[in-house]
C-alpha cells in the first residue's frame, strides 16, 4: 500500500518535471523560431499570423467586452454601497480604474483567452498530433514549432495587450454606467478615473498581459504535442491544458504583483 | 550497399520487444514491401526508418546517412530525400489540397508563386486529382485523400517514398488505383518505394522484394515468386489468410478456468 503510494508520488513528480522541462524547452524553441529564425531562413509567419490574429483578437472582442463591462458593474455594486455609507462614493471611479488596469483587466482577459484560445490551440494542434499531421510536417523538414507555434505566439503576443487595454476601457465604462445609479455624473466619473490612474498602473497591466499570453500559448501547444491515445487522450490533455494555464496565470499574477510592488 | 540499409534494428517498449534484430537492404528504383500482421512491428519499423522514433540499437543508412545517429539538422536534410504517405493521408486540414502540395515547395525553394502553382497542378495531374486542387481534405473520399497525400509526398521530387498501409480503408477499385500509382512512381519516375502493408494482394501486385515481419523478426524475405513458393507454415498461413496456424490472433496468456473461478 505504502509502496504503491510512493510509486504514484514518484510518477507524478516525474511527470511534473517532464512537463515543466518540456514547456521550458518549447519556450526556448518558440523564441528562436519567432525572433531569430525569420532572419536566417524561410518561414511562413507572415502568411499564418494574420488569420490567427483575427481568430484570437477579433473574435474575442465581444466576449471580452461583455466580461469586462460586467466586472466594472460588479465592482461598483460591491463597493459603492460601502463607500456611500462614508460619503466617499465618488472614490469608486478611482477604485474601478486602478483595479481594472492593474489586475482585473489583464486577468479576466487572460481567463477568457484560456477558454477561447488556449483550449482551441490544444484541441486543434492535438488533433493534428493524433492524425500524424505534426509528424507529416517533420517528414517534410518543416519544424512544427516554427510552423505551428511561432505564428500563434506572435498573434497572441500582439492581440492580448490590445484586448487587455480594450477590457480596461470597457470595464471603466461599465463602472461609469453603474455609477449613474449612485448619482455619479459620467463626466466627473471619467475625469476622476483618469486623474486616479498612473502610467505605471497601465504599464504593469500590459506587462502582465504579455506574460499571460506566453503562458497560454506555450502551455496549450505543449499539451497538444503531448497528446497520445486518440480522442480520449485529446480530451484529457485539453482539460489538463486549461487547468494548468489557469493555475499558472494566478502564479504569474502573484509573482508579478510582488515584483511590481518591490520595484515601485 | 542499397539505397536504404537497415541493420540489426532492435526496439523495445517496456518489456515488449517490438523489433528484434531486423536487417534488410532496399535497392534503388525497386518496390520493397514489408508485410506483417497487426502488432508485428511494421509501423514501429517505418517510424524508425523515417526518423520519427529512435531505435534502441542498430542502424538505418539512407543514401549514405545513418539516420539513427543524425542530429536534427542532418535529419532535416535527409528527409528532403524522401516523402511519406501516411495511413490517413495526414493532409493539413486547414489547407486546400493545392496548398498542401505547395507547402513543401514554398517552404524549401525560392520559386515564384506562378511556378509553384504550375508544379502543384503537375503533381496533382500525376495522381489524377487536378480538379480537387481547391477542395479541403475533409471534402475528399479516403482514396482521394491518399492520392492527394501522394502528390504532396512527391512535391519535392524525392528519391524514396514510404507508404504506411496505402490500401487500408479503401474499396477494391480505390486500392487498385493506389497500387497502380505506386507502380507508376517506380516505372515512370524512377522512385524507390517502401510499402508497409498487410494487404497481401496489393503487396504482390507492386512488390519487387517482400519481407514478412512476425513478432519483430523477419520470418521470410524474397521476391514475390519466392514468397509464394515458401513452405513455411507461418508464411503459408499469411498468404492464404487462414484462421488456424502459427499466427495466433487471440491472447492465450493466463489460465482461462482460473480467470472464470476468480470472478
Amino acid at each position: 500500500m505504502l509502496g504503491e503510494r510512493f510509486e504514484d508520488l514518484t510518477r507524478s513528480l516525474r511527470s511534473f518535471f517532464e512537463n515543466a522541462g518540456g514547456m521550458v524547452q518549447l519556450l526556448l524553441d518558440s523564441v528562436f523560431w519567432t525572433f531569430v529564425a525569420p532572419f536566417r531562413r524561410k518561414t511562413e509567419h507572415r502568411r499564418l499570423t494574420f488569420p490567427l490574429m483575427e481568430a484570437i483578437g477579433n473574435k474575442s472582442f465581444g466576449i471580452v467586452a461583455l466580461v469586462a463591462f460586467l466586472i466594472g458593474v460588479i465592482l461598483v455594486i460591491q463597493t459603492g454601497y460601502i463607500l456611500e455609507r462614508y460619503g466617499q462614493v465618488r472614490q469608486v471611479s478611482g477604485l474601478v480604474a486602478v483595479t481594472m488596469t492593474r489586475e482585473l483587466g489583464p486577468l479576466m482577459t487572460a481567463i477568457v483567452l484560456v477558454a477561447r484560445v488556449g483550449a482551441a490551440f490544444t484541441a486543434g494542434l492535438g488533433t493534428m498530433q493524433i492524425s500524424d499531421e505534426v509528424l507529416a510536417l517533420r517528414t517534410m523538414s518543416i519544424n512544427p514549432v516554427g510552423y505551428l507555434v511561432a505564428p500563434r505566439l506572435i498573434a497572441i503576443l500582439i492581440m492580448t495587450p490590445c484586448l487587455t487595454i480594450f477590457a480596461n476601457v470597457v470595464g471603466i465604462a461599465g463602472g461609469c454606467a453603474m455609477g449613474l445609479t449612485f448619482g455619479l455624473d459620467p463626466y466627473v466619473y471619467i475625469d476622476d478615473s483618469i486623474s486616479f490612474l498612473q502610467l505605471q498602473d497601465l504599464i504593469s497591466g500590459v506587462a502582465k498581459s504579455v506574460l499571460f499570453a506566453v503562458v497560454i500559448c506555450i502551455v496549450s501547444c505543449h499539451m497538444a504535442f503531448k497528446v497520445e491515445g486518440g480522442p480520449e487522450g485529446l480530451a484529457r490533455n485539453t482539460m489538463l491544458s486549461v487547468v494548468t494555464q489557469l493555475v499558472l496565470l494566478i502564479v504569474v499574477d502573484g509573482v508579478m504583483a510582488a515584483f511590481i510592488q518591490a520595484v515601485t | 550497399m542499397g539505397l536504404i540499409d537497415v541493420r540489426e534494428i532492435r526496439k523495445t517498449f517496456g518489456t515488449k520487444v517490438a523489433l528484434d534484430g531486423v536487417s534488410f537492404t532496399v535497392e534503388q528504383g525497386k518496390t520493397f514491401v514489408i508485410l506483417g500482421s497487426s502488432g508485428g512491428g511494421k509501423s514501429t519499423l517505418l517510424r524508425i526508418m523515417i526518423g520519427a522514433d529512435k531505435a534502441d540499437s542498430g542502424s538505418v543508412v539512407l543514401d549514405g546517412t545513418d539516420i539513427t545517429k543524425a542530429d536534427e539538422e542532418e535529419l532535416a536534410a535527409v528527409r528532403r530525400k524522401f516523402g511519406v504517405l501516411f495511413q490517413e493521408g495526414a493532409l493539413l486540414g486547414s489547407l486546400t489540397v493545392g496548398e498542401n502540395v505547395a507547402l513543401p515547395i514554398r517552404y524549401h525553394t525560392n520559386l515564384p508563386a506562378r511556378t509553384i502553382e504550375i508544379m502543384v497542378k503537375m503533381k496533382l495531374e500525376l495522381v489524377g486529382l487536378r480538379e480537387a486542387e481547391r477542395k479541403l481534405p475533409s471534402q475528399l473520399s479516403g482514396g482521394m485523400r491518399k492520392r492527394a497525400a501522394l502528390a504532396r509526398a512527391i512535391a519535392l521530387d524525392p528519391l524514396i517514398i514510404f507508404y504506411d498501409e496505402p490500401s487500408s480503408g479503401l474499396d477494391p477499385v480505390a486500392t487498385a488505383v493506389i497500387s497502380q500509382l505506386i507502380n507508376d512512381m517506380k516505372t515512370k519516375m524512377g522512385l524507390t518505394n517502401v510499402v508497409i502493408t498487410h494487404d497481401i494482394q496489393s503487396a504482390f501486385e507492386i512488390a519487387d522484394t517482400v519481407v514478412l515481419l512476425h513478432r519483430g523478426k523477419i520470418a521470410a524475405q524474397g521476391t514475390v515468386p519466392e514468397i509464394l513458393q515458401n513452405e513455411d507454415p507461418l508464411v503459408r498461413q499469411f498468404i492464404t489468410g487462414s484462421a488456424s496456424g502459427p499466427l495466433e490472433m487471440r491472447s492465450t496468456e493466463g489460465d482461462y478456468y482460473n480467470d472464470l473461478l476468480n470472478l
